[in-house]
């Protein structure tokens, strides 16, 4: 086992916090001849406290994972049958990941159905206005309000049988019949297909031509692209999959380091904000 | 709200009805926002706290659950 190795065994501090206090003098005294016992006691511990091994230690990474993963909840807790990406919680992530000295990059793997505009618009302003670079993969799916996240980190891929599904905004819960209700609506679809064509190569049009299709989608309106569509209509940079996504990031951080303190990734931001208001 | 989604509302929406309790408990010097689903276990909805590495730790994500029992404090410990 892994975890059991020379090196691995020294590593006997963090474990020895979670002893209870009426063993605590044992162990200690065994930890101190035999750092071996502490750890598998630890080990077993946390089996039977947790009903989980403890983790193997792994090198340290420079890159951190994110995955958006089910519905992208917003300021409702969804039912718990759903699987959610809580936005509260994955933008501290964000300002962390920003600021932590350890991490050089971000992988954003998305496999998702959609969610809350707001919420999803927010982690991919946070994501586009991050310094550090950033590269997203869609597996499986990135469906609606996935996209913009998808276009907003530095680099796209999509898998080649992934799928993004573009289709128009609808309102829920008690709708007043005015005229107003459809302007409110068409303003809230404008803010998804401005942040998703100012970050990608397709045009605005180009990109509610899609969201309007009719005969794509079974009893809807809308268009599913496939891998590779994606990347024929500019949306994503790149079909690969993990490897490419990674080989990416490294190569982005390798420019960032290349670039030292006058990195031009930190001057770039105030020109793509200024073009978001135009 | 507005859920853009591909899932059919109904189905996401199923069950919002059901009342969920929370409670605000405090742990390791910072506030969690649990979901007790026992007289002993709790499920964690979201920590409250503005240090952003908290965010990051593993044994506070949401969905995390975490054991409780009445200490010798009145707060509330993880095993």
């Amino acid at each position: 086992m892994f975890y059991l190795s020379a090196e691995n065994r020294l590593d006997t501090k963090t474990p020895k916090i979670r002893m209870p206090e009426q063993r605590s003098v044992k162990p200690q005294m065994k930890a101190a001849d035999s750092p071996e016992l502490s750890e598998e006691e630890a080990l077993t511990q946390s089996i039977t406290e947790f009903g989980e091994t403890r983790v193997p230690p792994q090198p340290v990474s420079n890159v951190h994972v994110m995955s958006i993963i089910g519905q992208i909840e917003g300021h409702i807790i969804l039912p718990p049958q759903n699987k959610t990406t809580k936005y509260e919680h994955v933008i501290p992530q964000l300002v962390a990941v920003e600021q932590s000295p350890s991490i050089e990059g971000l992988l954003v793997v998305l496999n998702t159905v959609g969610g809350d505009v707001e919420a999803g618009l927010a982690i991919a302003e946070m994501l586009d206005t991050m310094s550090k670079p950033s590269v997203s993969l869609i597996l499986g799916g990135g469906h609606s309000i996935a996209l913009p996240i998808a276009v907003s980190c530095k680099y796209g891929f999509i898998a080649s049988t992934a799928t993004v599904t573009i289709h128009p905004l609808r309102l829920s819960g008690l709708v007043i019949g005015v005229p107003q209700t459809y302007e409110y609506l068409e303003k809230m679809q404008d803010r998804v297909v401005k942040f998703v064509s100012d970050h990608s190569t397709i045009t605005q049009d180009k990109l509610r031509e899609l969201m309007f299709r009719t005969g794509e989608l079974v009893r809807d309106v809308g268009t599913v692209l496939v891998g590779v569509d994606a990347v024929t209509l500019g949306l994503i940079d790149e079909v690969g999959g993990l490897s490419h996504a990674l080989q990416a990031l490294d190569k982005l951080i390798q420019e960032k380091r290349g670039n030292g303190q006058e990195g031009n990734s930190i001057p770039e931001i105030p020109s793509e904000g200024g073009g978001h208001l135009q | 709200m507005i859920l853009y989604t591909v899932l059919p509302l109904e189905t996401v929406l199923e069950g919002l009805e059901q009342e969920r309790s929370f409670v605000d408990i405090q742990l390791q010097g910072l506030t969690l926002t649990v979901e007790p689903i026992s007289m002993e276990e709790a499920v964690i909805v979201r920590i409250i706290s503005t240090d952003p590495l908290h965010y990051l730790n593993p044994q506070f994500s949401p969905g995390r659950k975490i054991r409780l029992f009445k200490g010798f404090s009145s707060g509330m410990t993880m095993l």
